[in-house]
């Protein structure tokens, strides 16, 4: 496996590295390509037993679940249920308030569609400058449908979005409160339990901190996808309580999701088959559950590895670049910007050493206008990623700092 | 090789074809979304269809305003006819290497640009009507 063997003589991991204490954790793309990817904030890779999972899903299980009444159906949905209940149990909850959707957008989407109905004229729903559009855009075109204003929480002074900062702006109006709990740029993350909330919904985009963290006691609403913890694209989970999702709207109708449909009116089922119409996702199911069950033991040990990891990446990035947003990251990002270069030259340079950066606004238009940034780069680390990795980033570095001076 | 190489990276740092024209004929701005590149057009066009007078503002990455210049530096005295069925490659080759899909459209946000605006020069239009797109 490349992770162990290809640097003898400066290993590529400490021996408190996770991969050492999960001699499993194997990773067929890394260890075929030689790469330094450092776009995990955009999608991390899939370990073996991921790829397996939904491989033989479909090997020995594919049938339409909740559907068949022979055996081989019923096995396909023991298997989309099973899912179901993995997820539950790492993020503590019923299996009943777990919805699995096609990603972290479908899940925010429809949390914004189910609040919808307790939306009036003259509420506030509030989130922050720093979000991702998949979060920012529904509940601003939630806000346009109901005549409701859309507070955006601003910055700090130190380029980063706080539970206090937060707070300032929650009022008596606030009717939602929609706010990522680690940004994909800034790299900070929130307690959002700190959220004083009073009698308003809490919405968690937890795409980026689902890796660090399980937990979200005071959200109405958690949504994250499947991708961003080593399970495969196309899959994302709502989770919600039980008497928010009872009266909640479907976004999508169709099968599966019925209770009775006559020529004049339908009437829905109860959740999570109410929001979940149409044939699911069932191999990625599989596959995420087989993420969360392959990443559980070693969570701890690796978000202290990234973490290391990232600050060692930090101290190179500015040696070249301005780093953006707060000085101390939380999560394993770091966005920056390098006079003369062009956010998009400096991420195609990098690439010539095999380091996979992001460049661009990163899905946060809103965020770069008033960093009167046009894009930036952004590295993001998962624990697979090596001391090698940020010699290549740093050699990159240096090129561009090279070739743009 | 290296796409940053020693031709495009020249045309990046010393541009050509740079400013802003007065008595342009048309005058167009272009973006490309991917990475915020900007570009202004001018161009001064005879009634023959002979470009008299090109000069472009630009904004962006090193691709699309390298991409900007190579096309510039040569647009003074062509015919529209030649630049509009000008191929893509005509620019892309001066890369030296394949570009990505995503950064093909840098290196041709001038030619794009510059095609828009011989277009836009032709339709007919009140005398007095503003150029801008």
């Amino acid at each position: 496996m490349k992770l162990f063997s290809k640097n003898p003589v400066k290993p590529a991991v400490s021996a408190a590295s996770p991969l050492v204490a999960f001699p499993s954790a194997n990773f067929p793309l890394l260890a075929a390509q030689d790469i330094a990817y450092l776009d995990n904030g955009a999608t991390t890779q899939k370990p073996t037993v991921v790829l397996d999972a939904m491989d033989q899903y479909y090997r020995t299980a594919n049938a339409n679940v909740h559907r068949g009444v022979y055996k081989l159906a019923d096995t396909s949905t023991q298997a989309y249920e099973d899912a179901r209940n993995v997820v539950a149990k790492y993020l503590d909850v019923h299996d009943d308030e777990v919805i699995f959707t096609s990603g972290a957008t479908h899940s925010l989407n429809l949390a914004a569609h189910i609040l919808s109905k307790h939306v009036k004229p003259g509420d506030e729903i509030l989130t922050t400058i720093a979000e991702h559009h998949a979060l920012f855009v529904p509940f601003q075109q939630l806000a346009l449908r109901t005549g409701a204003t859309f507070v955006v929480v601003p910055l700090t002074d130190e380029q980063s979005i706080t539970v206090a900062q937060i707070n300032k702006y929650v009022s008596s109006k606030t009717c939602i409160i929609a706010v990522s709990a680690m940004s994909n740029v800034l790299g900070y993350a929130l307690d959002t339990s700190k959220i004083t909330k009073g009698s308003a919904r809490l919405v968690v985009d937890a795409a980026q901190s689902i890796r660090h963290t399980k937990h979200y006691p005071n959200a109405d609403f958690v949504a994250f996808s499947a991708h961003k913890i080593f399970g495969p694209q196309g899959v994302g989970v709502l989770q919600s309580r039980r008497e928010l999702l009872k009266d909640g709207e479907p976004l999508i109708t169709g099968g599966a999701m019925i209770q009775t449909v006559s020529e004049i009116k339908s009437t829905w089922t109860v959740a999570p088959a109410r929001f979940e119409a149409g044939t699911p996702n069932v191999a990625g199911a599989v596959g995420l559950a087989a993420a969360i069950k392959f990443y559980e033991p070693l969570r701890k040990n690796a978000h202290e590895a990234e973490m290391a990891l990232t600050h060692k990446a930090q101290a190179i990035v500015a040696k070249y670049c301005n780093i953006i947003g707060p000085e101390i990251k939380d999560g394993p990002i770091i966005s920056f910007t390098m006079k003369d270069a062009h956010a998009h030259d400096i991420a195609q340079a990098l690439d010539a050493y095999g380091v996979c950066v992001r460049a661009g606004h990163h899905c946060c238009q809103p965020l770069h206008a008033v960093l009167k940034v046009d894009a930036s780069v952004r590295l993001s680390i998962a624990f697979y990623n090596t001391e090698r990795d940020l010699e290549r980033l740093e050699a990159g570095l240096k090129s561009v700092e090279e070739l743009f001076s | 090789m290296s796409l940053y190489g020693e031709h495009v990276m020249d045309h990046f740092k010393a541009p050509r074809g740079r400013g802003t024209l007065a008595n342009a004929t048309v005058k167009l701005d272009d973006t490309n979304p991917l990475c915020g590149d900007k570009i202004t057009v001018h161009l001064r066009i005879d009634e023959d269809g002979i470009i008299l007078g090109a000069l472009h503002e630009a904004s962006g990455c090193a691709i699309s305003q390298a991409g900007s210049s190579i096309l510039f530096e040569e647009l003074a005295g062509k015919n529209i006819r030649e630049v509009l069925t000008m191929p893509n490659d005509a620019i892309l080759r001066e890369f030296g290497t394949t570009l990505s899909v995503s950064r093909v459209k840098c290196a041709l946000l001038g030619l794009a640009a510059v095609k828009k605006a011989i277009i836009l020069n032709a339709e007919p239009r009140p005398k007095d009507a503003s150029v801008n797109k």
